[in-house]
């Protein structure tokens, strides 16, 4: 009985590695994709930096020319071969384009405001459009890909690239399009270190979501893209749909969770619904697992009130990955999705690496290491500034 | 098979070991041909620091410059009484001008501010926070102001509305340069046409600050248009001055031959391929004049619809267009 919407090619790039390989290649072997920050972003942690040095730009995006659309390039290429299918097959008029991205090029405004105060003028290279505008982002991508459907950005801080699921399901369900190349941009910037470092959240240590041990989060950086298409014959999916998604605000406060994770448990209970799984039909949760004490005290609040009765043998898995990447914030939400993804193809979970010793006041048995499960419905969580909430559904196909 | 329940709206869903028809929906066939949205637009709201409300604009003469001298209107600052003052006085001029557009909108319309959905859309979002933060960035040593960085996303907005009235449901913010007003209608009527409800549809800006600035950038305002998938009852007091209008948002050929509005496609553009600044003002503010048209569901209103071409982008093959119609009032 055919409800989700089948997920056709995956792409990433982030601290773990600059392909898809490297990414999931990282994961699995519970290896860490963090570093010490450089000193010039004037804060004293670790973050997950893409690594090594990004490929230029083709000459027709020079004048996008930033980290953002390096990255952002990176991440778009090797998709290229699979929206070229999904043109031939749907029209690219009919291939819509969401991306979620918090901060877009605002590296180069930062350089730009010095630039002025020192020189009097704005460098030559910078425009607003092409690198400060979040929509910079989608004209990229749809100047690589010739894609031609509505396109757009959601920009919901921590959570927009979770809602770019819920914004393409829709688009999709009201028959604007067929597929939706759907995903996360965020590049490292002053402006997300030194601000997080303002809220006194940044941990000295590569962070440690759900542990103990936690001391706060880390700033990662990278990219995820996702295809989407209608089910139709001959679509040949990678066995993964997406069946989900549910969104919800805590009307609480600008940074700080719903004291008792309200807006988290209505996000994964809304997925439920739209994707008609009921909660003891789920057998994997990503969490959002940032590595503050609030975020971790108020998700396992909100897992433990929906999933709290479950009965033996329904075991469900908690995997945290900021611990691979660091927080990608405008990117976690479909990086996080494509780890997913990889989990339920592959039939085995990532370790939540950092996570030992578990954090015994969460009441949640949060996986430690690696090991061999074939999960078949998954949450995966966004929760962001502005009390804003998205969980993402996501079944291997029946 | 085992009963769902949305914790928001009180739906009901079944889990998969059943039929779910709206879960179905999605994985069928694509609909062939024209697509066509709907929805009853029942309330607008405006704030503009020359004019603090539809009424004020629409005495001037509907003009296209929002930043003109108006009679009576000395306050540069949006009231944004839905705030409380604890609030109110952390926040922007444009999160200040989208809750006071917004309170007019629904107030107008009749929606429950603790229900509605929002929709923002906006080129550059809290634009002047987030360059004050670059000057605070630029000194390596300084102190960032914390609020001002969680007051600088793009969500700003949408997460203090929901925080003030109290209101669970999901609030998205996106931005779609040349594209605004058609994604932002995609995206709400979409929403609509997946569950109903109310929306309420956000476009602002804030003028760009230096040293950014730049000639072609919008002016700083606010519009709210409050859109839902029932006609106001007139019948009910709190919906009694609702607009009796639908607004049908469809691309390809259906409504072909109808005045579409000089300008809008030119100034739209001028945004292809980041060359220039897309305007987004200037097709709302032709809605507006088509809404202020119609008048109070009096006999003002165009027999032909107005058609809005918010598209034009040769980077986009679809060009959606908006047309008003006299809705059907419900009761």
């Amino acid at each position: 009985m055919p409800s989700g919407i089948p997920i056709t090619a995956y792409s990433a790039c982030n601290g773990l590695g600059q392909t898809t390989a490297e990414v999931l290649d990282g994961l699995f072997a519970g290896r860490r994709g963090l570093t010490l920050a450089d000193p010039s972003l004037g804060v004293p942690t670790w973050v997950g930096a893409v690594p090594g040095e990004l490929p230029p730009l083709d000459a027709s995006l020079r004048a996008y020319e930033s980290r953002q659309a390096r990255i952002c390039a990176l991440v778009t290429i090797p998709l290229i071969p699979a929206i070229e299918r999904a043109k031939r097959r749907w029209g690219a008029g009919r291939v819509g384009l969401i991306v979620g991205t918090s901060t877009a090029g605002i590296a180069e405004s930062e350089r730009a405001w010095a630039h002025h105060r020192d020189h009097g003028q704005l460098p030559e290279s910078f425009t607003l459009e092409r690198q400060h505008a979040l929509y910079a982002t989608v004209e990229i991508v749809r100047r690589l890909t010739g894609l031609r459907g509505p396109g757009y950005v959601v920009s919901t801080a921590c959570s927009s690239s979770g809602k770019v699921f819920a914004s393409a399901r829709r688009l999709i369900a009201a028959g604007v399009v067929d597929a939706v190349v759907v995903g996360g941009v965020d590049s490292l910037c002053k402006l997300t270190v030194r601000g997080f470092a303002s809220l006194e959240v940044l941990s000295p240590d590569p962070c440690r979501p759900f542990s103990s041990e936690r001391r706060g989060i880390n700033i990662g950086e990278g990219a995820a893209l996702i295809l989407l298409e209608r089910r139709r014959p001959g679509v040949e999916g990678i066995g993964v749909e997406l069946l989900g998604v549910g969104e919800s605000s805590d009307a609480h406060h600008m940074t700080a969770p719903h004291p008792e994770g309200l807006g988290a448990r209505v996000a994964m209970e809304r997925a439920l619904l739209g994707g008609g799984v009921a909660a003891d039909e789920v057998d994997q949760i990503n969490v959002h697992g940032t590595g503050t004490t609030k975020n971790d005290e108020t998700e396992s609040q909100a897992i433990r009130q929906l999933f709290g009765d479950r009965r033996p043998g329904q075991a469900l898995s908690v995997v945290a990955t900021k611990g691979y990447t660091g927080h990608m914030l405008g990117a976690a939400g479909a990086t996080e999705a494509v780890f997913v993804a990889a989990t339920i193809e592959r039939g085995e979970l990532p370790g939540s690496v950092g996570a030992g010793p578990l954090d015994p006041t969460l009441g949640l048995e949060v996986e430690l290491e690696r090991r061999s499960r074939a999960t078949r419905r998954v949450l995966s969580n966004s929760l962001a500034f502005g009390g804003s909430n998205v969980s993402v559904l996501l079944g291997a196909s029946e | 098979m085992s009963a769902l329940t949305d914790p928001l709206t009180g739906t009901l869903g079944v889990s998969r070991g059943a039929t779910s028809e709206r879960a179905e929906s999605i994985g069928l066939a694509p609909r062939e041909g024209v697509v066509e949205l709907r929805a009853h637009l029942r309330g607008v709201g405006i704030w503009t620091p020359s004019y603090p409300d539809l009424a004020a604009w629409v005495a001037a003469g509907a003009p296209d410059k929002l930043d003109g001298a108006a009679p009576g209107n000395a306050d540069p600052r949006p009231p944004a009484k839905l705030l409380h003052s604890r609030l109110r006085r952390r926040t922007s001029t444009l999160t200040r001008a989208a809750v006071t557009a917004l309170e007019a909108a629904i107030e107008q319309g009749g929606a429950s501010l603790d229900s509605v959905r929002f929709v923002l859309v906006s080129s550059f979002g809290e634009i002047e926070t987030t360059v004050e933060l670059l000057s605070q960035l630029a000194d390596p040593d300084g102190p960032v102001s914390p609020t001002k960085f969680h007051n600088s996303v793009h969500n700003t907005a949408t997460g203090y509305m929901s925080i003030a009235s109290g209101n669970h449901r999901e609030a998205t913010a996106i931005a779609g340069g040349p594209h605004n007003l058609d994604v932002g209608l995609l995206e709400s009527l979409a929403g609509l046409a997946e569950v109903g409800g109310d929306v309420v549809l956000l476009f602002a800006e804030e003028l760009v600050p230096a040293p950014f600035q730049r000639p072609d950038a919008d002016p700083t305002f606010a519009v709210a248009l409050h859109l839902s998938s029932e006609a106001a009852d007139p019948g009910r007091p709190e919906q009694a001055r609702s607009l009796g209008l639908e607004l049908r948002l469809s691309n390809g050929d259906s409504v072909a031959g109808v005045g579409i509005a000089s300008g809008i496609a030119s100034g739209i553009a001028s945004g292809v391929g980041g060359v220039g600044l897309p305007t987004m003002i200037e097709p709302l503010l032709q809605l507006l004049r088509a809404v202020a048209g119609a008048g109070d569901g009096a006999a003002s209103m165009p027999t032909q619809p107005l058609a809005l071409t918010a598209g034009g982008d040769p980077g986009v093959e679809s060009t959606w267009t908006v047309t008003l119609h006299r809705g059907e009032r419900g009761g």
